[in-house]
Formats: structure tokens, C-alpha cells, sequence
């Protein structure tokens, strides 16, 4: 699991000049993904955690910054020109956007969707993008190819439209593929089947980011998991670990409040009070400190810098939980 | 357990105006019209001349602009002062370029928006209606209209309103459409409102950011169309005038008395020139959910 | 059998496909075949499906937003009537809603206040101080502070709007509130809290509840009842205990199955009582 590192993140930080002062969407996330490995990112809406991987890429709307170092294969990829990231921009690093339903282009058909990205770029000749695209689309599960790639994306629906942008991003062999909520707009069954899909990827030696803010996504998927809050890392584990001890109060919360089959059914779920701060709204002290049931006045007044746990995790938090020793 | 607001508010026009302010094309554009309509309110009354006095004393008719005899922009082919019979002419043709739009505005959107939350076959009448309008012979209907009536202001309004809210009802029509199938509108229905409330409450409230925005680049439509009326003599009558009119005049004098159309011509593209950067800076300010 | 409110009676609903034609029937496409459910006074009914279900289809016929081809709807025994606008009004009354959207489901031109006011003015009548402090009071019950009746939904949080939703429907006291996907489109952690205060809600009004959802997990939470539907057909009813611990049908099965691969697999859990260790 332990190869050679394919993304590295250090000290990375977005911010965004607004007319009503720098937005910091992101600061300061050290992470890194290794060769096979799957990472999942997560964290809720305003948590940064799109905009971190939009910055690898160069792909920060207008008036975003990126600051730190982030190096795919060792090119520092931020504040590299156009020709660079374009080398490494779906060929070694593939990025599904959220929402499937948009990601297509209306009017293309699969087929033009598939090669326009190899094709444009000189990759590799008609027949052989063609061929590539059949392939594919088998590779996602898509049944009679052929077919497929005839037709419009309104033809398809939900589930085989994420297929399909999943095999967009498969047709320059990239080495980690960066999924950016990939379930979240599809149905339970459908959601169970592209966790498998990415799974077999997986299993094929292609490392994978899962961008999501369900955990019970990443449970079986994921090696790791970083969870974000408020643009930081809040902590960082493998998974395992992570769901069976968190550290932060915040993944503890975060994983209490989701409802299980598993549970018993209880009057209340135990949920996080608050909401997260806005985007860029700038607060002292640790972020989670106002909904936090374990906050104390050093944690209001000075922001926890990431400390290493034992068991190779990390957590921002004066004082991490430790589990209930029952012996 | 109770969430206190977090950010400071304000209304939805505060902060929309507050956006039109950093648009700096908007700005500027708002004020130059701002100071075309002082100008014309105001101007005539340094110039000791009136829109009809001719002036004979001066050596030759269609003088070119000069100091000397007040005649700061010159004179046109009759003697009359340029000067006061430009902004008399912005006067008019902004007059009825605002009430005709105000006019069209008016119907158009009732028309529109009552079309497009309706629908179905309601909808299907009221846009034939306005197709078969549409194609109507426009001229001939204002010609008539000026027989039976009589030449005056207030028929170019009539008649220029008339027309205008065809399209304004289309545009409206098309966005109601949109609006109707929008889960608050649901809401509102779910509420037992009545059609007319929600049309009122929800659905024209939210339109006129478009609304605003088609009206300020119909202005200059209703310029143009209200000249091309004067041209054919069926617009404002003498003394009177428009700029539509003085540049029509002026366009015959061009090689004689370039300043004739000149200065006319200027005055209304600055004006259309505003209007449309307005219309822009609007749309982009009104939109609620560009923060 | 406490005393029934709301009955669906092998209910049809079709849409058209396509355009109008001139000649030849109408396309049409069946979204619910013969759908019938109870909820009875203080009742609590979820109905899960997959896209293309049926089950919003089934909240906007009991809503009077689509019309039955066949089959009944009947409110405390009596056939909702879409024709008969007194009917409706009285109906409506009763009947509240929430929508998935926390944004949409706002007019983004009124102020959180002003919608919460607008459901008492059009359903109870009421305007002026008497109707503010009604406003004030809902916006409390829903926890919000007073202070942001003044915000435009663009200025408030999904969690925030999803709230004044909440309001806006419980203000004049409905007896059945229908919730169509009403947590899906929040953040999980404040999917728990709105989960929590609907919870709260029913039980301090006596309000029925009729909860559609994708989310197994979160309508076993809320409901005592659950209907499977599939293609416009109801294949498995039955009540939370049952349905969860031994499933009859085999969609119903398929369901369970895919939702449990997506909750976390973990035996036991994060520890319960998780004890901070000062350092």
C-alpha cells in the first residue's frame, strides 16, 4: 500500500479575494496519496475540500489563490504553467466533478465525449480512441458499448451517466483519480454498484481520492480517511481506526449523528449542534470549538495545530477523545 | 437551542444596489444620463432663445456653432437655435421612450406572466394573440390611428406601448413558464393562494430583474422607432421636436451643416451608449444569487 | 385503529410523455399503479423508493397537484376533490408541506418572516401584530432566532431555510405534514438536527407525518409504518419492526442490502461515551 507517492500535499491553502475581504477557503491541508491507495476526503459544505483538489489542478476560479506545495510525481503543480498541468490533467491526475447529471455535455454523444480528451490532445489516433472508449465503457459496467456511444446523455440515466464519467476519466490511463461526491445524487442500489465499480478499480492499482461527505460511503473503500472542517484537516487515519475510535469530537459527532440500520432505534439522534462556519468567516481559535461538547477556553482562544497519534494518524484537537478502556 | 444570524443583512434592493455601485460601467453610465436629463431640464434656460425663434439677423441660415451669437451649437437650415432645440429634443424623446416602456411594461407583463403560470390552453390563446399583433402591419395600424385621432404626444405613446409589450410578454411569458415549476411556487400553491396572489407575489417579483433589464435596452428601441415615426412625419409635429427628428434633419443637411446631425447623433448614442451599459450593470445586480 | 385521516384507495396517477399530438393517443407513462396507504390520526408513515418510484408522485396527488386517472383519495373520509375550491382551501389547512429543495422551496425575493406570514395569512386569515408574533413564536419552535425573519434565503444556511420551511408548514397546526426528501439535500450533521425537530414536532402537535426518503436508515429513524413502492407499486408494507428485521420481499431485501453496504460496517460503532484523556 506504501508505494511511491503519486500526490503530495504540503501546507496547501485557497484563499479568495471577495470585495468584502480574502476568503480562506483552505489552509493549511499536509496530505498525501500514495501509488493503490484510496484516500477519501471528508467533510460538509464549505468544509474546502473541492476547492483543495480544483487548486492541484489549477483549476481555482478567477480570483483564487493557492499557496503551499502540491506535487504530482514530484512537479509542483501549483502556480505551474499551462502546458504542465495540461500534461498531468487527466492523464496522471483525473478529476470527476460532483453532479453527473451536469457533467456530460447535452448535446455530444458518449463517443465524443469519450475521445474528445485523447483525441484534441494528439494522444492517440481515431480507431484506436474509439476502441479505447469501447473499452472503457465495458471497464464501468456498461452493457452493448456499441450502442452507448451512439447515444445522448439524456438517453441515460443517472447511475450510467456517473459510469460514463467515470470512463471519460479512465481513457488517459491516469494513475489517481479524484472523485468529487460520486454517489451523492444517485439512488442506494445504484450508490452500492459504483462503490463496486471504484473498488475493482482499485483492486486494478489505480489510487483514488473519494471526495464525499458521507461517511458511510468511505467505509469499505477507503485506506485512509481526512477529515475536513471549516478548510483544515481536522484529522487524519486510517480507516479502520477511524471509524471504530475518533479522535476529534468532530468525527465522533459526524458519526453518531448519521442513522444506521444497525442501530438500535433511539428517541433522538445525538446530533451536532451548530452549523459549520461560512466559508472564509474568520474565527479564533479552534473552528469546531462553538458546537464542540468537550470545548475548553484554550480551544476557543488558540487554533490546535496538527499532532501526530500513534497508529500513523493525526488530529487538530488540544484534546483528541480516547476510546473507553473497558478492562 | 437557537442559531443567531451570522452575517449582517439587509434588504434584497440594498444589496442589489449596493452591487449596481461596483459596476463601474454601470455607474458612470448612470451618471452621464443623470447629467443628460439635467442638462436638458435645465440647459434651454441659459440660451436666450427659444425651439422657434428664428433669427434673421444672422448673415446666413444653418450657421455653424460660434460663440458669438449664442448660438453655441449653431443654427439649423431655419435659423432656430441647436442648442435649445437639442435638449427640448432629449426631453421628448426621453419622455417618450419612459412612458411608452412603462406602458409596455405594464401589460406586457401581466400579459406574460398571467400566460405563463396558467398555461396550458389559457396559455396557448393569449400567445396566439400576441403572434397574430405581431403581425399585424405596424405601420398601418398607427396610421389609422393618427387619422382617426389626431397628431399628438399622446398617441405615440398609445401606439408605441402598444407594440412594445409584445415582446415584453413573450420574455416575460418564457420566464414565468420557468418560475411555475419552481418548488416555492409549489409552496405557494400548497399555501391555497390564489392564481392571481401567486402571480403577483411570486412570480412578478421574481421577474423583474429581467424585466428591468429588457426594459432599459427597450428605451433606445422606443428612441429609434419614435424618430423613424418623426421621419415619416407622423411623429411630434413643429415647433416640436425629437432627437429622432433632428437627426433626420440633420441628415439631410450633412454636407452643408455637418453639425446638424452631429450633435444631435451625439447626444442619442451617449444616451443608447448608458442605457445599455445600465442594462447590463442591472442584470448583474439583481440576480439574487450572484453575492 | 386510531381514526384515519388519510386514505389512498388503489390510487392511478399517469403523466403525458411527449408532445401533444393531432391524431393517435397520447403517450402517457404510468407513475403510480394502484398505490394505497393509511395514516391515521398521529400516524407515522415513511415511504421509501428509488428515483422513478413514484413516491413524490404520490405527496402531489395527495397535495392536489396531480391529478388520479384512478383510485381515491379520501381526507377524514372524505374524497379530495380538486375541483371544489372550498374543499381545497379547508384541505390545505391541514395538509402541509415540506419540499427537498431548503432554497427553492423559498421565494428568494421574501424574507424568512415573510414567508412564515404568508402560510397564516393565506390559511388562517391572519395579518398584522397578531400575525407577527405567530411568526416569531414558529420561527423559535424551529430554532431559529427572531432575528432572522429578516434575512433573505440566499442569507441563510440550507439548514437555516430548511427550517423556516418547517415553520412556515407547522405554523397553522396541520394535522398531516408530508415531508418529500425533506433531509436529502442537507448536510449530514444537520440532517440529524431537522430529523430531531421533526421528530419533535409531531410528537408535540400530534401531527401525522408521511415521510418520503430514499434513506432507509433515516425513516426507520421517524417512521412507524413504512411502505416499499417500486415502479408505482407498493410490493411491501409493513411496520418498522418488521420490515427491518425480517423483509418479505425480495426489492425490499435488495434495498436493506445496498443500504447497509453503504452505512458503515464497523460491529460496534464509535464508543458511546468517548472520554477525553487531558495531555
Amino acid at each position: 500500500m506504501t508505494g511511491s507517492t503519486l500526490l503530495e500535499l504540503r501546507d496547501l491553502g485557497v484563499e479568495f479575494t471577495t470585495p468584502q475581504g480574502p476568503v480562506h477557503a483552505v489552509a493549511g491541508v499536509t496530505l498525501r496519496v500514495g501509488a493503490g491507495e484510496c484516500l477519501a476526503v471528508v467533510g460538509e459544505s464549505g468544509s474546502g475540500k473541492t476547492q483543495l483538489f480544483l487548486a492541484c489542478l489549477g483549476l481555482l476560479a478567477a480570483n483564487g489563490r493557492a499557496s503551499g506545495s502540491a506535487r504530482f510525481q514530484g512537479q509542483e503543480l501549483l502556480g505551474a504553467d499551462e502546458a504542465t498541468l495540461n500534461r498531468v490533467r487527466g492523464v496522471g491526475l483525473s478529476l470527476i466533478s460532483q453532479d453527473p447529471m451536469n457533467a456530460l455535455t447535452p448535446h455530444l454523444r458518449i463517443e465524443r465525449q469519450l475521445t474528445e480528451g485523447v483525441l484534441d490532445r494528439g494522444l492517440m489516433s481515431a480507431a484506436v480512441a474509439r476502441h479505447r472508449a469501447l473499452e472503457a465503457l465495458r471497464t464501468v459496467g456498461i452493457s452493448e458499448p456499441e450502442a452507448r456511444l451512439r447515444q445522448y446523455p439524456h438517453e441515460l440515466s443517472g447511475g450510467m451517466r456517473q459510469r460514463v464519467a467515470i470512463a471519460v476519466a479512465l481513457m488517459t490511463s491516469p494513475q489517481l483519480l479524484v472523485a468529487d461526491e460520486p454517489t451523492t445524487a444517485l439512488d442506494v442500489t445504484v450508490q452500492a454498484r459504483i462503490l463496486d465499480l471504484l473498488r475493482a478499480l482499485r483492486a486494478d492499482g489505480l489510487a483514488i481520492v473519494i471526495i464525499t461527505h458521507d461517511l458511510g460511503v468511505v467505509a469499505d473503500l477507503a485506506d485512509r480517511v481526512v477529515v475536513m472542517y471549516a478548510g483544515r484537516l481536522v484529522e487524519s487515519a486510517p480507516a479502520g481506526a477511524l471509524f471504530t475510535a475518533p479522535a476529534h469530537p468532530y468525527t465522533a459527532g459526524l458519526l453518531a449523528s448519521m442513522p444506521r440500520l444497525s442501530d438500535a432505534p433511539r428517541r433522538r439522534l445525538p446530533a451536532i449542534d451548530g452549523q459549520p462556519p461560512r466559508p472564509g468567516e474568520v474565527v479564533e481559535g479552534c473552528p469546531f470549538a462553538p458546537r464542540c461538547d468537550f470545548a475548553a477556553e484554550t480551544c476557543r482562544e488558540v487554533a490546535p495545530p496538527l499532532r501526530s497519534l500513534s497508529g500513523e494518524r493525526e488530529v487538530a484537537c488540544h484534546a483528541p477523545l480516547q476510546r473507553e478502556s473497558r478492562r | 437551542m437557537t442559531e443567531a444570524a451570522t452575517t449582517p443583512g439587509g434588504g434584497l434592493w440594498t444589496d442589489s444596489w449596493r452591487r449596481l455601485r461596483r459596476n463601474r460601467a454601470a455607474v458612470a453610465a448612470l451618471c452621464i444620463l443623470g447629467a443628460l436629463v439635467v442638462a436638458a431640464t435645465v440647459g434651454p434656460w441659459f440660451s436666450p432663445y427659444t425651439i422657434d425663434h428664428v433669427d434673421w439677423s444672422l448673415g446666413a441660415l444653418a450657421t455653424p456653432p460660434a460663440a458669438a451669437h449664442s448660438h453655441w451649437l449653431g443654427t439649423d437650415g431655419n435659423g432656430r437655435d441647436l442648442f435649445v432645440r437639442v435638449w427640448a429634443g432629449t426631453r421628448v424623446s426621453l419622455l417618450v421612450a419612459l412612458l411608452a416602456t412603462a406602458v409596455s411594461l405594464a401589460i406586457g407583463v401581466a400579459w406574460g406572466a398571467t400566460a405563463g403560470y396558467i398555461g396550458g390552453r389559457v396559455d396557448g390563446w393569449m400567445m396566439r394573440v400576441v403572434d397574430v399583433l405581431y403581425a399585424l402591419p405596424y405601420m398601418f395600424f398607427v396610421i389609422i390611428l393618427t387619422v382617426v385621432f389626431g397628431r399628438s404626444l399622446f398617441l405615440i405613446f398609445v401606439a408605441i406601448g402598444a407594440v412594445g409589450w409584445l415582446t415584453m410578454a413573450r420574455i416575460v411569458r418564457g420566464q414565468a413558464l420557468a418560475l411555475r415549476h419552481r418548488e416555492f411556487v409549489e409552496a405557494a400553491i400548497a399555501l391555497g393562494l390564489p392564481s392571481r396572489r401567486i402571480i403577483a407575489r411570486h412570480i412578478v417579483p421574481n421577474v423583474l430583474g429581467t424585466v428591468i433589464v429588457y426594459a432599459t435596452l427597450t428605451v433606445p428601441q422606443v428612441i429609434l422607432f419614435e424618430s423613424f415615426l418623426s421621419f415619416l412625419g407622423l411623429g411630434v409635429q413643429e415647433p416640436l421636436t425629437s432627437l429622432g427628428r433632428l437627426v433626420a434633419e440633420g441628415a439631410l443637411e450633412m454636407e452643408s451643416a455637418p453639425w446638424l446631425l452631429l450633435v444631435p447623433s451625439a447626444v442619442l448614442g451617449v444616451i443608447l451608449l448608458c442605457l445599455n451599459f445600465l442594462g447590463d450593470g442591472l442584470r448583474d445586480a439583481l440576480d439574487p444569487r450572484q453575492r | 385503529m386510531n381514526d384515519s385521516l388519510l386514505q389512498v384507495r388503489d390510487l392511478v396517477v399517469r403523466y403525458p410523455l411527449g408532445r401533444p399530438r393531432l391524431f393517435g393517443a397520447q403517450r402517457e407513462v404510468e407513475a403510480l399503479a394502484g398505490v394505497s396507504v393509511d395514516i391515521g390520526e398521529g400516524g407515522t408513515l415513511g415511504v421509501v423508493g428509488e428515483s422513478g418510484s413514484g413516491k413524490s408522485t404520490l405527496a402531489r396527488a395527495v397535495l392536489g397537484f396531480a391529478r388520479p386517472a384512478s383510485g381515491a383519495i379520501l381526507w377524514r373520509g372524505v374524497a379530495i376533490d380538486n375541483s371544489n375550491r372550498d374543499r381545497m382551501r379547508r384541505l390545505r389547512r391541514e395538509v402541509q408541506v415540506v419540499f427537498q429543495d431548503p432554497f427553492g422551496s423559498l421565494d428568494p425575493r421574501m424574507t424568512a418572516g415573510e414567508s412564515v406570514a404568508e402560510a397564516l395569512e393565506a390559511l388562517e386569515g391572519l395579518t398584522g401584530p397578531a400575525a407577527e408574533e405567530r411568526v416569531v413564536a414558529a420561527l423559535g419552535e424551529v430554532g431559529l432566532d427572531p432575528s432572522l425573519r429578516r434575512r433573505y434565503p440566499h442569507e441563510l444556511s440550507g439548514g437555516q431555510c430548511q427550517r423556516v420551511a418547517i415553520a412556515r408548514a407547522t405554523v397553522v397546526r396541520p394535522d398531516l405534514l408530508i415531508c418529500d426528501e425533506a433531509v436529502s439535500a442537507l448536510d449530514v450533521s444537520i440532517q440529524a438536527q431537522i430529523v430531531n425537530l421533526l421528530r419533535e414536532l409531531c410528537d408535540r402537535h400530534a401531527m401525522a407525518l408521511l415521510f418520503i426518503s430514499h434513506n432507509l436508515a433515516v425513516v426507520r429513524h421517524l417512521c412507524a409504518d413504512i411502505a416499499v413502492l417500486r415502479e408505482g407499486r407498493i410490493v411491501e408494507r409493513a411496520s418498522r419492526e418488521t420490515l427491518f428485521s425480517a423483509p418479505q420481499d425480495p426489492y425490499t431485501r435488495s434495498l436493506l442490502a445496498a443500504a447497509s453496504i453503504s452505512s458503515m460496517r464497523s460491529p460496534d460503532g464509535p464508543s458511546m461515551t468517548p472520554v477525553r484523556r487531558p495531555r
